[in-house]
């Protein structure tokens, strides 16, 4: 009997306007993203690797130790997983001629025509589940029929399931198949089972859906109203809950802005560092007796020194511009080992001064550093959490890190860059000295060939790194579909059947 | 004496209202939209307040000093981003221009957690645009086929109201009731963040705020047409309503998104990563010649680089802006992409406030090239402070705002006359 009523569901929904409509749509976005995005990644590819090559030509001419840097940087490879575009890049985020319409229109991939049009078709295909089967006059004959409430609520929810798996299935194989044939990508094993997971992830998404306007039907009697409540409910966790998130998350713990901070922080190592070092150093010229008689002339009669007795001279000290000491003072500085000396304890004080002030003042700057470090991090947790109260957060993320365009990939990126950096340094100064050995008057303004150098090639993340990065998301996303199905069932065993 | 014709749509104008007004669909989008409009308004406030400090340390942190190389530009945040965010983000920034990097954005911006970039900010643009338009349409689903179903549509078609006057009065009580609510509402929350010393408006802040609800307004209509259109089609409104949702959700996210997708392979835009290190390969060209050349070879001066990194903005602009216009032309299809091009350029935080800051800080550079070729210990060399000033209303109207207000209203035209239409050719049965 549970099997006879699932493929009724099945059969039901297969040939019902509403899922045919929303397929077709789904169908139709999901094709047209993939064939755009497919196009778009043999462009940028392409680039990428025209780019290498018009590099290594400028290098053969123009490549020299002091500023070769610049031009070195490793670039992450473009994801072969056209289908989710995710995060937007760092380097169109700062530059100021970038590309603004994704800014302005959110670009359609496989995870925005999921995240907005299948779950839709979830809402839809669930909302009149058991009140319409009332409205009918059916349920009651069916229930008339010993079928018990759990396993006609099952079957309902079983044979909406089937619906999605079959609708999401086509939607991804027909995505599959346009990236494959258009784009060119190579997929490794853990590309194609990412891309496999990426689709089992999408049915729990749109299932929490689909389960919700199931629990619907089961607490309102009227389809007409619990249509309604399942369209508010799908407003609410989509549209809203993850786009004011990151808002109420600035609201409750609040963070200065870095601009502040970095103002507060060269007040820091700046014009207070300035001001304390002026302060020290008055205070050892005060100590080593000595007086100023104009803006650039200082007499001194110094106490004993460390290890000495004083020697009751007056000493003179006439500076220059910037603070440097004048010709004058330099010739008795060569001549006088007395004023030499002199000169020397007062340099060594000044010196200790303004090495106290500036561990100290940079100590300050890394406490408030750190400080704002921990607020930030605050915010950024509450703000991921806060969104956790809707499932759509879960599955672009999770979306993210398997196709390597989220955090994670950006994470490693950040870290295999950093070392090849290293190792970078490493080769270019081996270079220099290289060519120094051969000829002593080499600079670091002059050519210097780095054909030999190590290449930086970007290993991705494997598929178990992915999937456990991705892991918790799902659980939330089963999670939501527990809840919902649970009160879906209290609902019906309630429900009035009359 | 038969009741004027203009009165019997009163009449059922005013009964489809009250029908609306007592309706639990009413009452539930009407406190949605309180709740929406009023956590609009207070975050986004918020948010405008740290964009304002960020603009505060920066522009602290702009005034020149004895020693330093380069120059800094400042934009300020506009005021009416808090109801239409936009490219704000990218346009209150600091810049350092510079002899040999050019000009980079500052690198004491508020860092953004790029992840949220994936979800759209919560202004009013975006509850107008994704959630009023569904609303619209939930008002609209059944405004035929609802009739129908319960059988009064016969009756009422018997009686001496012509199609006509029915129609027009169903439309006009229907709108009414989506859309006095947000008036009042609007008014409240225009008036709670006017009091907010932040934000002081004036007198064209309001003129600019009227031309968006009046935006709104077009935009509201058209979803209603559509609403009305397709339960006039439909046999149940069951049906219309099905329907009704896949067609919003392809307006508002579909079109607008695949769009710009599509403008990219008509006109491929150039990469700003390519662009980003012919940048830097002309500065050590440039600082190799003039090295090995002991400045001898023109190739290695300071106007050689800024020639070749002027023309190298230049042809990348020209190809950016091909494809923009591209996309915004293809974007227009939706009206949901033309409501934002509108709100955007009003608030002035759209796609011709970023191109202009873009000509104003290549402007701002050449004017100040000898500024930047100095450096001196003792004084700050002479040069023109930045300035961008929003632009002037009449100014918007003629960048594009104006053509996008009149495909608004043929927009909502077209549709309304197709939904009498339909209407009038609607079998009661």
């Amino acid at each position: 009997m549970f099997t006879e009523l699932v493929f009724k569901e099945l059969r039901d929904h297969l040939l019902s306007l509403r899922f045919q409509v929303g397929l077709l749509l789904g169908l139709v976005v999901v094709s047209a993203s993939a064939f755009v995005l497919s196009a778009q990644f043999r462009r940028e590819n392409h680039e990428y690797w025209l780019r290498l090559q018009q590099n290594e030509e400028f290098l053969s001419k123009y490549s020299h130790l002091n500023r070769v840097g610049n031009v070195l940087e490793p670039v992450k490879p473009v994801s072969p997983l056209v289908l989710v575009e995710g995060l937007p890049d760092p380097a169109n985020a700062a530059a100021l001629d970038s590309n603004p319409m994704p800014d302005l229109f959110r670009p359609a991939d496989f995870t925005t025509a999921v995240g907005f049009i299948f779950s839709l078709l979830g809402i839809v295909l669930g909302f009149d589940a058991l009140n319409g089967e009332k409205e009918r006059g059916t349920l009651s004959l069916m229930l008339a029929n010993r079928l018990r409430r759990f396993d006609l609520i099952a079957a309902k929810w079983s044979g909406g399931m089937l619906v999605l798996a079959i609708s999401l299935l086509a939607a991804w194989l027909a995505a599959i198949v346009v990236v494959l044939v258009e784009s060119g990508a190579h997929w490794s094993a853990d590309d194609a089972l990412s891309m496999i997971t990426l689709g089992a992830f999408s049915l729990l998404y749109c299932g929490v859906f689909f389960t919700l306007a199931l629990a619907f039907s089961t607490l309102v009697s009227r389809s007409s109203v619990s249509v309604l409540l399942s369209l508010f409910a799908w407003v609410l966790l989509v549209f809203v809950l993850p786009n004011v998130s990151p808002y109420v998350a600035a609201q409750i713990v609040r963070v200065p802005s870095l601009a502040a901070l970095q103002r507060d922080i060269q007040n820091i190592t700046s014009e207070e560092r300035d001001n304390l070092g002026r302060e020290g150093t008055g205070k050892v010229f005060e100590q080593l007796g000595c007086v100023w008689i104009s803006n650039r002339l200082a007499e001194c009669s110094p106490p004993a020194g460390p290890g000495g007795a004083s020697t009751g001279r007056k000493f003179t000290l006439e500076y220059a511009d910037a603070g440097e000491p004048s010709d004058t003072v330099k010739q008795r500085i060569a001549s006088d080992p007395e004023f030499r000396q002199f000169y020397e304890r007062l340099r060594n004080a000044n010196e200790e001064v303004w090495a106290t002030v500036n561990r100290q003042q940079q100590a300050k700057a890394e406490r408030l550093r750190a400080a704002w470090r921990a607020r930030a991090d605050s915010q950024f947790n509450l703000s991921e959490q806060l969104s956790y109260t809707s499932p759509l957060p879960p599955f672009v993320y999770a979306s993210t890190d398997l196709s390597l365009t989220g955090l994670m990939s950006r994470r490693r990126f950040d870290q295999q860059a950093e070392a090849y950096n290293q190792t970078l340094e490493t080769y270019l100064w081996a270079r220099y000295h290289e060519e120094r050995a051969k000829n002593p008057t080499f600079t670091v303004n002059d050519f210097l060939g780095v054909s030999t150098r190590p290449r930086f090639a970007f290993v991705p993340p494997r598929f178990f790194e992915r999937l456990a990065e991705a892991a918790p998301f799902g659980a939330m996303l089963a999670g939501w579909n527990l809840a919902f199905f649970t009160l879906a069932i209290l609902g019906f065993l309630r429900f009035d059947v009359r | 004496m038969p009741p004027a014709p203009a009165s019997l749509i009163w009449v059922i104008a005013r009964k489809e209202l009250l029908d609306h007004l007592l309706s639990l669909k009413f009452h539930v989008c009407v406190v949605a939209m309180i709740v929406l409009l009023g956590l609009s308004a207070f975050v986004m406030y918020r948010d405008y307040q740290v964009r304002l400090e960020t603009f505060a340390s920066l522009r602290e942190r702009a005034r020149p000093r004895p020693g330093e190389a380069g120059l800094m530009a400042v934009v300020e945040p506009r005021r009416l981003s808090v109801f239409a965010k936009g490219l704000d983000e990218v346009l209150d920034r600091g810049y350092t221009v510079t002899a040999y990097d050019g000009i980079q954005p500052h690198e004491w911006q508020t860092p953004v957690a790029r992840i949220f970039a994936l979800f759209a900010p919560p202004d009013l643009l975006y509850i107008v645009k994704a959630l009023l338009s569904l609303i619209a349409l939930l008002f609209a689903y059944d405004t035929v086929s609802g009739e129908k179903e319960r059988g009064t549509l016969k009756l009422v078609l018997g009686s001496p109201i012509s199609r006509g006057q029915f129609a027009a009065g169903k439309i006009l009580g229907g709108l009414a009731a989506v859309l006095l609510p947000f008036l009042a509402l609007w008014v409240g929350v225009l008036a709670a963040l006017a009091t907010r010393p932040l934000l002081a408006f004036g007198a064209e802040d309001f003129s600019r705020l009227a031309l968006m609800f009046l935006a709104t307004l077009l935009y509201i209509t058209t979803f209603f047409s559509l609403g009305t259109l397709v339960s006039a089609v439909s046999r149940t409104s069951a049906a219309s309503l099905v329907t009704l949702l896949f067609f919003w959700a392809a307006i508002v996210f579909a079109v607008p998104s695949l769009g710009d997708l599509v403008a990219e392979q008509l006109s491929p835009p150039p990469s700003a990563e390519t662009q980003e290190l012919l940048r830097r390969q002309a500065f050590v060209k440039n600082r190799f010649i003039a090295i090995q050349s002991q400045n001898h070879d023109r190739e290695g001066s300071f106007e050689a680089f800024n020639r070749d990194y002027d023309r190298l903005v230049e042809d990348y602009r020209a190809k950016l802006d091909a494809t923009i216009a591209t996309s915004k032309t293809l974007c227009r299809v939706s009206p949901a992409a033309t409501l934002t091009y509108v709100f955007t350029d009003l608030a002035g935080t759209g796609l011709v406030e970023q191109r202009r800051l873009s000509r104003t800080l290549m402007d701002w550079k050449s004017r100040n090239m000898r500024a930047l070729s100095e450096i001196n210990m003792r004084y700050v060399p002479a040069h023109t402070p930045f300035e961008f000033l929003p632009m002037r209303l009449a100014e918007v109207f003629q960048q594009g705002a104006l053509t996008d207000f009149v495909i608004l209203v043929l927009t909502c035209g077209a549709l309304l006359i197709v939904a009498v239409l339909a209407f009038l050719k609607a079998d009661p049965r």
